[in-house]
């Protein structure tokens, strides 16, 4: 379901809802996703952002219109309007903050009021900080009200891919499905003389110069 | 002599009231089984008869039944993993109904021989005894620590009753390995143990009235100090499973009753605990497919009552418990599962708890295979963009964490324009970060465990993908190893002219 000025494509595509509470990670999960950024600082998202996001699989291509939603009341907007023909859903709380796990069923609640029986999964996020407070143990929710729960981490990229796979599979009907490689397109030639090189050097240089990112090991764990 | 153990040659036929005095010697004695009838009650009135073929017909119905099952839940495994089979067991319970109406004699027959103890139990040999003897005065000091009862002469024995064609019933030989004055009874198919210095009592009572069921209640006592409890497991109906595991410590009485009634119900009665507490829980569930289970952990001198009770198809009902000092005794899987509880939580195991390590996540993406190109270099990297804007606050843009490979053309010697090394950076996902040739004099730049590098990549910025522009990318690797082993790779495949 896609918005009027966003063109239609011509592979399966489905409009995929983001809920849960302010600041649990909704818009840096789907920049994570759309552009490989990992957004350190929070703004807060006004109403909704629609986003297109592409995954590859061995059934083809498939889109998701990610309706990335506001958390905080202050800024909800259309609130459960954003939610009409939704097919599927994310429910996202903070493992660092009790609160927001708490406020889970209320998230649910009002999603399954508009869009009945449609898959959803659970998403506990931000499993890479240390003093977490909700552990894996005390998240039962999902089972009384049969959602997939995943733990994910959008700093780290701790199961990442793992909501979209499962609601790709659900929407296919194929357990089986599964995410392929984007195809590699050939690479472009480029002739290289010594002018550029003597200006690749000069940029490496001036790159060197700059601040190293911030160190994060959790990329590789 | 004090504590040694002798063993009582049994005759390898008894004498039916010679049993039967024996066990009402042991009922007399033990206060745990004060209301189950005595074996010479039970025995007063005539059991109907049972024709062995139709006997042996339900047995061919049932087994055929189960075959049928069996093979269709091995298909829906396979084919259909993430549905609900409700459907396949509604029709299996409606032929197990029919089988049940068929052979009612059959079944009533069980029934009546479970509930007064027929002559199946009777005809099976006893076991040989294991009796450790017991002292007047250690008799008195169990009393006294317990309140219990305990006869003069301990016997413990395992005898099967109310067997019958479908119930699965096994006898385990009790074990009893103690220093003083214990006593171990086991009835039906219970396995009993237990290792104990000063005078303990572990009863466990275990009735499978019913049709092809199979009920177990192995109750195990590692204890020390005056410790008592009595297990009671009685489970009704088809594919009914029954399980009431204790542990516990220092003068300690639990009584529990667990209860499941009804098709591929599971019950489940776990307790720990520890100093001087006393526990009742009954836990019922009925239903087809209905799950309830009820975990309790305690700490000092704590009393609980806790009834669970879960009706209905598809229904989960748990009820978590704790109490005392210790906050994360109960362990609940991430599926829903408890785990095994410990007697003594100790709070050093609770510190590994705090930082739960994150899981390694299983990969998403199936990897394609190309012909004719090889791979000579992989490693796991993050990978990061300068910025071509200028009033960014940060120089470097973060890609997201990846695969980073090397190809190469098959066949064709490195180091020349024709073997076309490329450089691929992909995320879990399988989408492309990096795709670029590796060109004659790229240069790197070594900072920490992270390498610069100038690519040509497809596409600038306002998404237009017939330009082509060279962008600083900052890749860092884990190591400082990996990187150098990186930039060797670099150097080694890039084409030399």
């Amino acid at each position: 379901m896609a918005l009027p000025n966003q063109q239609t494509v011509d592979y399966p595509s489905f409009k995929l809802v983001i809920v849960g509470d302010g600041g649990t990670g909704k818009t840096t999960f789907v920049k994570r996703h759309l552009t490989g950024e990992f957004e350190k600082k929070y703004e807060p998202t006004i109403g909704v952002e629609v986003h297109p996001l592409d995954f590859f699989t061995n059934c083809g291509k498939i889109r998701f219109y990610c309706w990335d939603t506001a958390g905080q009341e202050k800024f909800g907007g259309l609130r459960d309007g954003y939610y009409i023909h939704g097919q599927c859903a994310i429910i996202m709380f903070d493992v660092t903050a009790r609160l927001t796990y708490k406020n889970v069923p209320t998230w649910h609640r009002d999603l399954c009021r508009v869009c009945e029986n449609i898959p959803i999964v659970l998403c506990g996020n931000k499993v890479d900080v240390k003093n977490r407070q909700v552990k894996a143990k005390q998240v039962t929710f999902h089972r009384k009200k049969n959602l997939q729960y995943y733990e994910i981490s959008a700093k780290s990229n701790y199961n990442f891919e793992k909501p979209f796979l499962y609601l790709a599979r659900k929407l296919a009907g194929d357990p089986n499905l599964h995410f392929v490689e984007t195809p590699a397109l050939a690479p472009p030639e480029v002739p290289i003389d010594l002018a550029a090189q003597a200006q690749h050097e000069a940029e490496l240089a001036a790159a060197a110069s700059q601040p190293l990112p911030d160190d994060d090991d959790d990329a590789f764990e | 002599m004090k504590g040694a153990k002798r063993f009582a040659a049994s005759d390898p036929v008894p004498d039916s009231n010679d049993t039967a005095l024996r066990n009402k010697r042991i009922m007399e004695g033990s206060s745990f089984n004060i209301h189950r009838p005595e074996p010479s009650q039970q025995q007063s009135t005539p059991l109907p008869l049972l024709d062995a073929n139709r006997a042996d017909s339900s047995r061919q119905h049932v087994r055929a039944l189960n075959n049928q099952f069996a093979s269709w839940v091995q298909t829906q495994l396979k084919n259909h993993p993430d549905e609900l089979w409700e459907d396949g067991i509604r029709d299996y319970l409606a032929h197990a109904s029919n089988i049940m109406e068929k052979f009612s004699d059959v079944v009533n027959w069980l029934k009546a021989n479970a509930v007064k103890g027929g002559p199946v139990a009777d005809s099976l040999p006893a076991e040989k005894n294991l009796m450790p003897e017991i002292k007047n005065n250690e008799s008195k000091l169990l009393q006294e620590k317990t309140g219990f009862a305990l006869p003069s002469t301990s016997t413990s024995f395992t005898s099967s009753w109310s067997a019958g064609v479908f119930s699965a019933n096994q006898s385990f030989r009790g074990v009893s390995s103690s220093g003083q004055s214990s006593s171990l009874f086991s009835n039906g198919q219970s396995s009993g143990s237990f290792s104990n210095n000063p005078s303990s009592v572990l009863s466990s009572n275990n009735q499978s009235p019913g049709y092809f069921l199979n009920s177990q209640s192995p109750g195990l006592l590692s204890s020390n100090q005056s410790s008592a409890v009595s297990s009671n497991s009685q489970s009704l109906g088809a594919l009914s499973n029954s399980q009431t595991p204790f542990s516990f410590n220092q003068s300690s009485a639990a009584s529990s009753n667990s209860q499941s009634l009804g098709a591929l119900s599971n019950s489940q009665t776990a307790f720990s605990f520890n100093q001087s507490s006393a526990v009742f829980s009954n836990s019922q569930s009925l239903g087809a497919l209905s799950n309830s289970q009820t975990h309790i952990s305690f700490n000092q001198s704590s009393g609980t009552f806790s009834n669970s009770q879960s009706l209905g198809a598809l229904s989960n009902g748990q009820t978590p418990f704790l109490f005392g000092k210790f906050c994360d005794i109960v362990n609940w899987t991430a599926k829903g599962g408890p785990s095994s509880i410990p007697p003594n939580h100790s709070t050093a195991d609770d510190a590994d708890d705090e930082n739960e390590l994150q899981q390694p996540g299983s990969p998403s993406v199936k990897k394609s295979e190309e012909k004719g190109i090889v791979t000579v270099h992989e490693v796991k990297c993050k990978l990061y963009v300068k910025s071509s804007d200028p009033s960014d606050k940060d120089t470097w843009k973060d890609k997201g964490p990846g695969q980073l490979s090397i190809k190469c053309k098959e066949g064709i010697d490195m180091c020349t324009k024709e073997s076309k090394p490329t450089i691929v950076v992909r995320n879990d996902v399988g989408k492309v970060l990096l795709n670029a040739l590796l060109y004659p004099g790229i240069k790197t730049n070594l900072q920490k465990n992270s390498l610069v590098a100038i690519f040509h990549t497809a596409g600038d910025d306002s998404g237009n993908s017939d330009s082509v522009v060279a962008r600083t990318f900052l890749i860092r690797t884990k190591t400082q190893e990996d990187r150098n082993k990186l930039a060797t790779a670099i150097q080694e495949y890039a084409p030399t002219s």
